[in-house]
């Protein structure tokens, strides 16, 4: 499966070859909604880890996705999750403290047994709320997302504001894409210097792009009897008892890992 | 020649103090007529088509939409019976699926949800494109795009319907796509006004042909007058139609009878052609 459309990297694809996209958008989401809020709330090791591999199972097994890049999808938050950790494991002192240290001059930098079970749980959880948050977005259409979040009496302009801004960055990145181009065939990345000059001079000119364009915009949704409020027709899509089935399983065992793990005090489960 | 269905007098408009964009156009569109206008980049068309549909105000001026004039009250009265076609699809699309897109019109129309619906799936299967029904517009070609853009106002269902240049950017394909539509839309009983800088299309399709110089209208008749008139095609920076002129120079040198009617089209001209040399 492609994800380069355009010359551009985009996710939105995979919803729209996802097997599961015929599921009831509101019904996806509240059921993210509720595995994300237990995820947290739980906070155990087994749950996060039950989560994340139920996931893994849902998006590739269920929606079809390619395993390789279902797990490639993880490499932007992985780096953020690098990055967070080092600052909760490690930690720096003028005396020599923690279970192990390491001697740089006069400073210590630290950790501990304990600061690294807590640093992996945390990691552990944050993957599965990724994990879940992403088996929402690469089933459901954005546009989806943001009808069900209406539906479900989010703020009006929110749900405008969200339908304008994801349809507006594909026309600011083909216009992006549009200036690049033509600055590369003009030899304007030849070296540092003139990189940052058209990036600067794309920069400038993408925000004319856009009022100009925003503009057109609003000339064409006028034409077409705009009034004030955008109302869209949506595809209205049937909520099955096995999905709701399926969704109630998966919480239930969610919690009966959570009792087991506790009751039989299996590591790390506090 | 049918009823005037959209009459627009003496209407003038600019953009910024300094320089006018419509110096005083009138203009009655008839019903179910193919109008084409012509005109070099700048000359008018489009402020002209917005001034008609309402979105812009004209300074001084009036349009009537059968025999009613259009002020305030009346303005979405105007707007739902003129649609435009605008030349750039990207600017045009505003929703995230094709479904959502085509429906912005007729909900904003306040129809039911099933009427919209309807609406919806027939302008779809009406330009041949209901399998994208579920696709965003940013995963459609060129041609693609164009087509929803002429759904989006079919659906509304106007009586009047504006192209502005609409195979500007269309392959010969499409563009062969798009005059079937065009073809079907005109038989359908609506009201075609297209402004375009392919004059032999205008020669081939239209009924009557408007021209806009610098804010004016300078001619207005039949093709075949206003494409002959040599005065009109060079201020307007116009050519004529390769076959009107092929015909010209035949009928010129009595080759073909000059008082035979120009032909329109290549088959027409065929059959002229082989008709008079059997005779």
């Amino acid at each position: 499966m492609a994800h380069q459309h355009g010359g551009y990297y985009s996710i939105d694809l995979y919803a729209f070859h996802s097997k599961l996209k015929g599921i009831n958008p509101e019904f996806k989401l509240i059921s993210a909604l509720v595995a994300l809020i237990l995820t947290i709330t739980l906070n155990n090791i087994y749950v996060s880890a039950y989560a994340f591999i139920t996931m893994f199972f849902v998006s590739v097994l269920l929606g079809g996705m390619d395993a390789k890049e279902y797990l490639s999808m993880f490499i932007a938050p992985f780096s953020f999750i690098v990055l967070a950790s080092i600052g909760i494991a490690l930690g720096l002192s003028f005396h020599e403290s923690g279970d192990f240290n390491l001697k740089l001059g006069s400073l210590y930098i630290y950790t501990s047994k304990a600061q690294i079970v807590m640093t992996l749980k945390l990691v552990i959880k944050v993957f599965a709320c990724v994990s879940i948050m992403q088996s929402l977005i690469l089933s459901t259409m954005p546009y989806e997302i943001i009808n069900a979040l209406r539906n479900m009496r989010l703020p009006k302009l929110l749900v405008e504001l969200m339908n304008l801004i994801y349809r507006f960055i594909f026309i600011l990145i083909e216009s992006y894409m549009n200036m690049q181009n033509s600055a590369a065939s003009r030899l304007g990345y030849r070296n540092f210097k003139t990189s940052m000059t058209s990036f600067g001079n794309i920069a400038s000119n993408i925000l004319i792009v856009s009022l100009k364009k925003a503009n057109a915009y609003y000339t064409a949704m006028e034409a077409r009897c705009f009034d004030g409020d955008l109302n869209f027709l949506q595809d209205e899509k049937r909520l099955y008892g096995k999905n709701i089935l399926a969704v109630f399983l998966f919480v239930l065992f969610m919690f009966f890992i959570w009792i087991v793990s506790l009751k039989l005090k299996f590591p790390f489960s506090v | 020649m049918n009823d005037v269905i959209l009459k627009a007098e003496n209407i003038h408009y600019s953009y910024d103090s300094d320089k006018e964009a419509l110096k005083g156009v009138s203009l009655d569109i008839h019903e179910k007529e193919r109008l084409v206008i012509l005109g070099a980049n700048g000359s008018g068309k489009s402020t002209f088509f917005l001034n008609i549909n309402g979105v812009l105000k004209p300074e001084s001026g009036e349009v009537y939409y059968k025999d009613k004039l259009i002020d305030k009250s009346s303005i979405k009265e105007l707007r739902k019976n003129v649609g435009i076609v605008f030349q750039d699809a990207d600017n045009q699309i505003i929703a995230s699926s094709v479904r959502a897109e085509v429906s912005f019109g007729p909900m904003n129309l306040g129809l039911s949800k099933e009427e919209v619906k309807k609406r919806v799936d027939d302008a779809l299967n009406y330009m041949n494109i209901h399998h994208l029904i579920d696709r965003p517009p940013h995963y459609l070609s060129g041609g693609e795009k164009k087509r929803v853009s002429i759904a989006d106002i079919i659906a509304m269902d106007s009586k009047i319907i504006i192209f502005d240049e609409p195979t500007a950017s269309l392959d010969p394909k499409n563009v062969a796509i798009f005059e079937e539509a065009l073809d079907k839309m005109s038989s359908d009983g609506k009201t075609l006004v297209i402004s375009t800088h392919d004059i032999e299309f205008a020669y081939r399709f239209a009924d009557r042909i408007v021209v806009f110089c610098d804010g004016n209208i300078i001619a207005d008749g039949k093709p075949v007058d206003v494409l002959s008139d040599s005065k009109v095609l060079k201020m307007a920076n116009l050519k004529k139609p390769i076959l009107l002129d092929v015909f010209d120079i035949l009928a010129q040198n009595s080759i073909v009878k000059e008082d035979c009617v120009p032909v329109r089209s290549v088959e027409e001209f065929r059959d002229l052609i082989i008709s008079q040399a059997k005779a």
